[in-house]
């Protein structure tokens, strides 16, 4: 049984100014080919003794998990779902090195502990003493995509009023040495960047709700390009909405054709130029695209989107034609 | 015994990572794994310290039941190494 | 959105055969595959035992049709190869019409080539086959496993430490339910790494032995690898002829009491098997035999048992491990032990707990798991647990199909 789902509360990481306000006027430019976090004052959300543990991806969702649920005054909750694609990279490393540099030996458990994709959701439960649904998936560029589709499920099957659901990537120094290698960074052309943006989801809207989540979905190897929008009319048609209703597309693809052909009227921006690219950047789009539904004019100049209208909002996101994410957004009455 | 347990603050502090923590705050009597102790230390703390002990001082322990009574705080540890070190 | 979830297909490899039948050979010769290490490349040779699926990865690629050219990782091709054999079993369905979904769960994807390729990163940043990298993550065994099968629709992978296979028979389950699938290709798949082995053997908690699970003297368990799949179909989709069993129950929990341990009480696993009976709509009293998580572990069996008992009450249904054939294989458990509980329902058996002598005292003595093999059971209900590190708990439901 569908029904309406609100995003109540958020937390946001980002190369941006995005954590302790909206995006704000000063939009930062990347510089060479990554873009890294503006990262908060830690020891404000996560008490010392269990901070300093911690590796810094599991700082930033924790930090985000608090915010959210501050954001959204601290509803019980249901489930905790979390995306994330490259997982604890830095604990992996460290984990790796020493096995190699020591020959199996000497080896530290908090780094394999920690390794694990898990780790995140697994903490933000600890934190909580919350033994609610809990699940962290591992899809690449549908990570978040996975975790937003399983919270609306639960939403459907009358299991949950409130859900958080993040997507969180970090990169290492070693990471962009890879990245580049495999040509994925490169300066100007190709900026990787990286984020933690935490939503509390809500079947009630509050006063404080950003926007309606009306529909997210997920494709894989679709056959071409008229699958694809036979996918986009589906999720529109559930949602009521056709083509034209969409005012604003935030595209994290390069070659945007498919887009201003389905939706000729809409405004477009390309998110990635403010976040770079990362396997979970949707989940900053839908933070971002959450704040501008509610009026924040200084994320809309952000993107360089001048439409008055901003009934509903659509994220698509084309990774190499294997996985497609469609997110769906719409302004709420205040 | 001193000049260990000195060197054993500064090694712990390391390898359990224990931010903003002072060698001079460690009181080497306290029990290690209290509830009350300010460190707060955990089960995968007391692993950590076994690793600590093999790679700094060549001391192989099998497993934490036998690390219990050793690491209840920095004197017995010191007292372990100065009796055990290779 | 009553839908009923059947299962058409069934596929494994483990370090106790490299398809159902074979399996079902093993364990009805009480052969367990424990044994020392002869592919791993570890200083842990000798040190202690793992199970090993039986095939280097030539081999492995010979039984996947697969080209040994193939820069393909150990993981894939275990994944691919249960994956095919539960397809097949299903009568080999078309799955490129949207409608399939493929979701599969692992811990450390293709770490099993990654370890290798790190050794040369890090004596030269610039050395070292990069495309090895392309490999890595948790979610390209699963694409490449979906591509095997030409399955188009959604594909995700989930990592939720040992009980993530679990929860993607669970999420494949719901995705059906809602309309969303017709079908879904649903379980797990990990390969044995240095990463892995050094991880929990720092965390002290391998057996040098072979492992005894839920027995007064257990040690810890052995690590395995393998990968377990089954093909869930909607009613109305899944023909007769096909049905092996059904998934009726199934529920997901977390312990929240600390990183690697359960809690004493089990609270996580009480609450998994509880949500899944419920899912289920059936008393305690009507499950007959439970594939426990029973990774030997002092902690697992010990908090496993209690929540057992707090479930079960003075009824503690039949149960045993069949880890203490296969070890402990992470990522794929759930699927494993998926592909057996249908296996017992299909053949009407229970599975011994090898290895088993004395009960847990703190468990009043009274835990005692199967030790022989039990043939001609009346069975109905099955259920399955996958208890991991995260305190992610999951317990899975089956029904035998008359």
């Amino acid at each position: 049984m569908k029904k309406n789902i609100y995003i109540n509360g958020l937390g946001n990481i980002s190369p941006q100014e995005t954590f302790y306000k909206t995006m704000g006027e000063n939009v930062a430019i990347a510089e060479g080919a990554f873009f890294t976090c503006q990262e908060p004052n830690y020891k404000e959300f996560i008490q010392k003794k269990l901070l300093r543990r911690m590796s810094r991806i599991i700082k930033m969702g924790l930090a985000t998990a608090q915010k959210a649920l501050e954001d959204a005054e601290h509803p019980p909750l249901d489930a905790i779902i979390s995306g994330t694609a490259w997982g604890c990279v830095k604990d992996t490393e460290k984990f790796l090195e020493t096995i190699i540099e020591h020959n199996e030996e000497y080896l530290t458990p908090t780094a394999f502990v920690q390794s694990t994709h898990n780790t995140v959701a697994g903490q933000i439960a600890l934190l909580k003493h919350d033994n609610c649904y809990n699940m962290s998936y591992v899809q690449g560029h549908v990570s978040f995509e996975s975790a937003l589709i399983d919270a609306m499920l639960l939403f459907y099957e009358n299991k949950a009023k409130n859900i958080l659901v993040n997507g969180i990537d970090e990169q290492t120094e070693k990471l962009g040495i890879l990245l580049e290698r495999l040509h994925c960074a490169k300066a100007e052309t190709s900026v990787m960047g990286e984020g933690a943006a935490c939503f509390i989801l809500g079947t009630e809207k509050t006063p404080h709700t950003y926007a309606q989540l009306a529909g997210a979905t997920m494709l894989y190897r679709p056959k071409d390009k008229a699958s694809i929008k036979q996918s986009l009319q589906q999720i529109l048609q559930e949602a009521n909405l056709s083509f034209e209703d969409i005012s604003i597309v935030l595209s994290g693809n390069k070659d945007q054709s498919l887009e201003k052909e389905l939706f000729p009227e809409a405004a477009f921006s390309n998110y990635k130029k403010l976040c770079g690219e990362y396997p979970t950047s949707t989940a900053f789009a839908t933070a971002i695209a959450a704040q501008l539904l509610k009026g924040d004019s200084w994320t809309k100049t952000a993107l360089g989107i001048n439409k008055k209208e901003e009934q509903h909002l659509l994220i698509y996101n084309n990774h190499q034609d294997i996985n497609h994410s469609i997110i769906l957004l719409s302004k709420v009455d205040q | 015994m001193e000049e260990l347990i000195e060197q054993l603050k500064i090694q712990i502090i390391k390898q359990l990572n224990l931010e903003d923590v002072e060698p001079s705050e460690i009181d080497p009597e306290k029990m290690l794994f209290d509830a009350d102790n300010e460190l707060g230390l955990d089960s995968i703390d007391a692993l950590e310290l076994i690793v600590l002990l093999d790679k700094e001082y060549g001391i192989k322990i099998k497993n934490q039941e036998e690390g219990k009574s050793i690491f209840q705080s920095l004197v017995t540890m010191a007292e372990y190494i100065l009796q055990h070190q290779k | 959105m009553a839908k009923r979830i059947f299962i058409t297909g069934i596929g494994v490899i483990s370090a106790i055969g490299k398809n159902t039948s074979e399996t079902l050979s093993s364990i009805k010769t009480a052969s367990s595959g424990v044994g020392a290490i002869e592919h791993l490349q570890t200083v842990h040779k000798g040190k202690f035992p793992l199970c090993e699926v039986k095939y280097d990865n030539q081999q492995l690629c010979e039984l996947a049709h697969i080209d040994p050219k193939t820069s393909i990782t150990r993981t894939s091709l275990l994944g691919i190869i249960a994956a095919q054999e539960a397809w097949r079993c299903a009568g080999s369905p078309v799955l490129g019409d949207g409608r399939t979904g493929v979701f599969s769960g692992n811990t450390v994807g293709g770490m099993d080539k990654t370890e290798h390729f790190y050794a040369d990163f890090m004596q030269d940043p610039q050395s070292g086959d990069i495309q090895t990298m392309c490999t890595h993550e948790c979610a390209e065994s699963t694409e490449r496993i979906a591509d095997s099968l030409g399955a188009t629709g959604m594909v995700s992978t989930i990592s939720t430490a040992c009980s993530s296979a679990a929860n993607t028979i669970m999420l494949g389950a719901r995705m059906i339910k809602h309309g969303l699938l017709d079908r879904a290709i649903v379980g797990g798949v990990d390969a044995l790494t240095k990463f892995t082995v050094n991880g929990f053997n720092v965390l002290q908690i391998l057996d040098e032995q072979y492992s005894q699970p839920f027995d007064e003297n257990r040690r810890g368990l052995n690590l395995g690898e393998g990968a377990g799949f089954i093909v869930l179909e909607a009613e109305g989709v899944a023909k007769e002829e096909h049905i092996l069993a059904e998934l009726v129950g199934y529920a997901n929990s977390n312990d929240a009491y600390h990183q690697t341990a359960s809690s004493p009480e089990g609270t996580g696993a009480f609450l998994a098997m509880q949500g899944a009976l419920k899912v289920a709509e059936i008393e305690p009293s009507q499950i007959d035999y439970v594939n426990v998580h029973g990774t030997g572990t002092a902690n697992n069996d010990l908090s496993e048992g209690f929540a057992m008992q707090r479930l079960f009450g003075d009824n503690v249904p039949k149960f045993s491990s069949t880890k203490a054939f296969t070890g402990h294989t992470l990522g794929a458990s759930g699927g494993v032990e998926a592909v057996l509980s249908v296996l017992a329902l299909q053949h009407k058996i229970i599975y011994p707990n090898l290895r088993f002598k004395t009960p847990i005292e703190a468990l009043g003595g009274t835990m005692i798991p199967e030790t022989a093999l039990l043939e001609n059971q009346n069975l109905t209900y099955v259920l399955s647990n996958s208890f991991g590190f995260g305190g992610n708990t999951s317990s899975l439901v089956f029904k035998a199909y008359k």
